[in-house]
């Protein structure tokens, strides 16, 4: 749901070093705690982007993509976009890049066994979006 | 002159789903489209979808709700909250935690003047009663297909139960004949073959389950494209009987009129709406139906505002010929 629109910005900004930052959305209907966000990777041209190095900005604070997991009391308003900065090995040339996000959300509600006392698992929602962006 | 309704009609602002998170509807936007369709119209909201306090209810929705519900004329209906027990990474909310939690949306609901909660399944929810009768707000589950109405075991816990501020909330994707017309063509327009297709509608007219749909399926092809068809085919399409609603009629304070697409016809191809609306008729249903649109789950460029106006004219129409 919404995986295309994943990727919110129209151009990537260079920001110092060889950091580069665009902002990005919940692939989903309602807000969810941060701590749901299982995985967030990057590709730029075809380069993964390690997870140490992808950043999200929330409420101006920077949270490493490995450390979501634990903000269980922070939410991502459904609304909101949020900057995520990647730090790459080079500074991107000028001129266009392709950038690839998949996201893995935990859907914290949705119970595999609909209620009913048994096995439980847990419901994974995986988006992909890829786009050109602009330096 | 027609027998007037004893339910009311109204919307989930989640049927606006597409127009809310492109931004080209506001909260606003959406309950003024809702109140274009005449006056009295009920209006259920997702709480986060809606409210930056979630959880709890923040000032700021609080005062922006009330001033559209009264500004356009809307009566609010449900609430629809969540027990949300994954949320903490590698392991369950305990029971305590789970509690705190839906006594925050028992509240919201309370201070926002809606007479309904709705979870999903979740293991404290029956033991909220005595804060239901004090909230004067009920608390209910969503019996959401492949759950169904006669059988689900919380539905049977909340019948012994027999407590007026407790019950449930079908949701009419549970009253299927069929998975719909626009969940086929979606999945025919990325590529899955005509034969899967068949074989999808053949074993779920069987009633047959996800896994035993699955391992037919697989002996034709499979790829991530099918496996989402298939986990979409009873996830989102139920075989429970309209008429398994008209004995437990009194555990019911409000319906989730689920559905996917009403045609120029005004024809739901897998929702049994005549049927639907016959059992509340019968079983003296008084609350309110949401009207809740869900094909932009498979096509982002329907009307939303037209669909639902379209599906409260067959909810009417039903009505007089039932």
């Amino acid at each position: 749901m919404f995986d295309e629109l994943m990727i919110h910005s129209e151009r990537l900004t260079a920001k110092s070093g060889t950091d580069v930052a665009l902002d990005i959305r919940l692939p989903w209907y309602r807000s969810l705690p941060l701590s749901c966000v299982e995985r967030l990777e990057f590709t730029v041209d075809g380069a993964a982007v390690p997870p140490e190095k992808t950043v999200l900005l929330s409420d101006g604070v920077p949270y490493p993509a490995e450390k979501l997991r634990e903000l269980s009391e922070t939410q991502w308003f459904v609304l909101d976009t949020k900057q995520a900065v990647l730090t790459l090995d080079a500074p991107l040339t000028p001129g266009t890049h392709e950038v690839a996000l998949a996201m893995q959300l935990r859907v914290p509600y949705r119970d595999t066994n609909y209620g009913v006392p048994g096995i439980e698992e847990t419901y994974i929602q995986f988006a992909s979006c890829r786009r050109m962006l602009t330096v | 002159m027609s027998e007037k309704m004893p339910f009311g009609l109204g919307a989930t602002l989640y049927s606006f789903n597409i127009d809310y998170y492109t931004y080209r509807r506001t909260m606003e936007d959406c309950m003024a489209a809702l109140a274009s369709l005449g006056p009295g119209q009920g209006v259920e909201v997702v709480a986060p979808m809606m409210d930056r306090g979630y959880p709890s209810v923040s000032p700021e929705f609080e005062a922006r709700l009330k001033n559209a519900l009264e500004k356009y004329e809307l009566v609010p209906t449900c609430y629809s909250g969540y027990a949300d027990p994954q949320r903490i990474t590698g392991r369950y909310t305990t029971y305590e935690e789970q509690k705190e939690y839906l006594l925050l949306q028992l509240n919201a609901a309370k201070t926002l003047g809606f007479p309904v909660l709705r979870v999903q399944p979740c293991r404290t929810l029956l033991d909220l009663a005595p804060y239901a009768e004090k909230a004067g707000v009920k608390i209910t589950y969503e019996i959401h297909a492949p759950m169904r109405v006669e059988d689900h075991p919380l539905a049977q816990q909340i019948i012994e139960l027999d407590n007026p501020w407790v019950g449930f909330v079908p949701d009419c994707g549970t009253f299927c004949r069929a998975p719909s017309d626009v969940y086929f063509k979606r999945f025919a327009d990325q590529g899955v073959p005509q034969e899967i297709a068949d074989c999808i509608r053949a074993l779920w007219a069987k009633g047959c389950t996800q896994d035993e749909i699955r391992a037919e399926v697989k002996k034709l092809a499979y790829n991530d494209v099918i496996a989402l068809m298939v986990t979409e085919s009873t996830e989102y399409f139920g075989h429970s009987d309209p008429a398994a609603m008209i004995p437990v009629m009194k555990f019911i304070p409000h319906i989730h009129g689920k559905f996917f697409y009403v045609d120029d016809a005004g024809t739901e191809s897998a929702v049994r709406l005549p049927e639907v609306v016959a059992a509340l008729k019968q079983g003296g249903f008084t609350g309110y139906i949401s009207s809740e649109y869900e094909g932009h789950h498979w096509y982002a460029d329907t009307d939303a505002l037209d669909q639902i106006r379209r599906h409260q004219a067959v909810i009417r129409r039903c009505f007089a010929e039932a």
